[in-house]
């Protein structure tokens, strides 16, 4: 028995028009479509799921594929993931999830750091 | 004269779907949902954009040598069009433009249009160091934290063998 994960990342950009009496979100014509990417991840053993209330920098080594989310509904509280080390750079509002393949090659693996602003709610999938 | 947006906005999400193997008896493979996970995961937002964004090359769908008045005196240079994917074959910034190096990325899309299994794609989000990996036939979004990720910072290159790309890095 092998462990194998699907995973898909999709995204509708979106432009506004004014137009009198109102205004409308449009697909963006500079893009011209939506777009999404369905791959299967290099990582071949899945961890259990982890929720939980965020209190302290959650620290995951060895990881080729993580999924998190920030699971509360509404409020301003994010997560911020750190992947190798290049920065807590990517912000995760009410609702919204990271989900990707990590490290520099196809098989290597790097360290993922969950830190937060506020006490947001989790859930991560760690792949190795 | 077409109006400009007065607003842009992206809607992305995630979908994850953990899988284990099975073998019947009659040795044919089958997946089923991994049985530690449960079921599949996934999430969804929407980022806020600027309405005027750095340039035509924000997504790899307009060109920078597209339209005629972005040609200057070169316009005999470019005899075809601008297909919207990019050819990745070393290390290669999103962002050519030094007007806005320092603007912080709002929202980043990249999808990694090669097939092949030795066309993987990786990302860095410091300029330096490379620690994401797209496989092929896969993609990446994600938000930016609206400081520290900065449009020079984000650059991509191949693994083994070139790729091709398309992409959204906004401001």
């Amino acid at each position: 028995m092998a462990d194998r994960i699907i995973y898909k990342n999709h995204c509708t950009p979106q432009e506004q028009l004014a137009f009198t009496g109102g205004s409308r979100y449009y697909l963006d014509s500079d893009c011209g479509r939506k777009l999404t990417g369905n791959c299967i991840s290099k990582s071949t053993s899945i961890g259990a799921p982890v929720t939980g209330e965020f209190s302290s920098t959650i620290n995951l080594t060895s990881v080729k594929f993580i999924h998190v989310r920030n699971t509360d509904t509404s409020g301003s509280d994010y997560l911020l993931v750190n992947i190798g080390s290049m920065g807590a750079v990517i912000k995760l509002s009410a609702g919204e999830s990271f989900s990707s393949d990590v490290g520099s090659t196809a098989s290597d693996s790097t360290t993922v750091a969950i830190t937060a602003s506020g006490t947001p709610d989790f859930e991560y999938i760690k792949g190795a | 004269m077409p109006d400009p947006a007065t607003d842009r906005r992206v809607i992305f999400s995630t979908y994850v779907v953990p899988q284990e193997s099975l073998v019947t008896e009659e040795g044919v493979t089958k997946y089923a949902i991994e049985g530690g996970a449960g079921r599949t995961y996934g999430g969804k937002g929407i980022a806020t954009l600027t309405a005027d964004q750095w340039g035509e090359g924000w997504t790899s769908m307009n060109g920078p040598q597209q339209y005629w008045e972005n040609m200057g005196s070169n316009w005999e240079d470019e005899g075809g069009g601008w297909t919207g994917i990019q050819t990745i074959s070393t290390a290669t910034s999103l962002n050519p433009d030094s007007a806005s190096a320092s603007a912080p990325v709002l929202f980043l899309y990249i999808r990694n249009l090669g097939t092949a299994s030795d066309q993987s794609l990786k990302v860095s989000l410091d300029g330096t160091n490379y620690k994401i990996c797209i496989p092929p036939k896969g993609s990446l979004s994600l938000r930016g934290d609206g400081t520290t990720l900065q449009m020079e910072d984000v650059k991509v290159n191949k693994v083994t063998s070139n790729t091709t790309i398309e992409f959204i890095i906004a401001k």
